[in-house]
């Protein structure tokens, strides 16, 4: 299972230009401190009922807005950003699957996701980091919502 | 939190003897050395029996002591048992706001103390990064 072969520190982060992603991309740059930290933005699969041309459109404007997304984040005044080497991946799928294969990918150590609260109040939300914490198979960091200031 | 970053990490794990706990512990370990600080918070709840209590406190301090002894990336962590008579969440959470902690890391496992319970719990009141290591790492 652990065929760490690349000890090069690397982890996974759920990008979505949230306090809470910007929270988990601080987490994730301390745990990796000279390694690399992996931005994942995933643009959900477009309904398969929408016209083919319709369908180009929506997947063009998808990519595109996750690619802005992730354009932003070398500018961002993180803490700890200038030890890591930040990857930016913009993948087309549901966040929870999109991460755990880029994790798989970079043989990550680590998923870094914020949280929109996945307590008692917001189970039925199914959350990304809350699929993360009952399948993923490498240990995987949670911004809990007390956790982010209000900025 | 802090503007100048301290480089030493210091994290919070919760113990309880499980092999789950285990890797939790072993995992955070890596990360805190070389020069950082792991404190290892071993919670009974406060409504269980005082022997068992003790009996759980005990079984986590040979339970750290094996580990101490089997795993060469621990040898030189700077480590620390705590014990308390508090819900686990809890425990965790003022621990790792005694210790400045940088987050706090558990197992992921169905039972016990540290049960995927006290994750929900964990992450309601936490006020730092919670990671959660499943038991195969």
């Amino acid at each position: 299972m652990t065929d760490t072969t690349n000890n090069v520190p690397t982890v996974v982060v759920g990008w979505d230009g949230s306090a809470a992603a910007r929270a988990a991309l601080a987490a994730a740059a301390r745990l990796a401190p000279g390694g690399h930290v992996i931005a994942v933005h995933a643009h959900e699969d477009i309904a398969p009922h929408v016209t083919a041309r319709w369908q180009e459109l929506l997947a063009l404007d998808g990519a595109e807005r996750s690619a802005e997304l992730l354009r932003e984040i070398p500018d961002l005044a993180i803490a700890g950003l200038e030890r890591v080497h930040v990857e930016a991946a913009s993948v087309a799928g549901a966040p929870a699957e999109a991460l755990l294969t880029a994790a798989r990918t970079h043989h990550a150590d680590a998923i870094a996701v914020g949280s929109r609260g996945i307590g008692a109040t917001s189970a039925a939300h199914g959350s990304v980091s809350a699929e993360l914490l009952r399948t993923a198979d490498r240990p995987v960091l949670v911004i809990p919502p007390t956790a982010i200031k209000d900025n | 939190m802090t503007s100048d970053t301290p480089r030493k990490t210091t994290l919070v794990a919760g113990y309880d003897g499980s092999d789950g706990a285990a890797a939790a512990v072993r995992w955070a370990a890596a990360r805190t050395s070389p020069a950082g600080r792991l404190v290892v918070v071993c919670a009974a709840h406060p409504t269980a029996p005082r022997a068992a209590a003790q009996a759980r406190a005990e079984r986590a301090r040979a339970g750290l002591e094996a580990l101490w002894m089997t795993e060469e990336g621990l040898v030189d962590a700077d480590v620390q048992l705590l014990v308390a008579d508090a819900e686990p969440a809890e425990a965790l959470c003022r621990a790792a706001q005694e210790a400045g902690a940088d987050g706090i890391v558990v197992g992921r496992h169905h039972a016990g103390p540290f049960s995927a319970n006290t994750v929900r719990q964990l992450l309601d009141v936490a006020d730092r990064p919670v990671t959660v290591v499943p038991p195969s790492t």
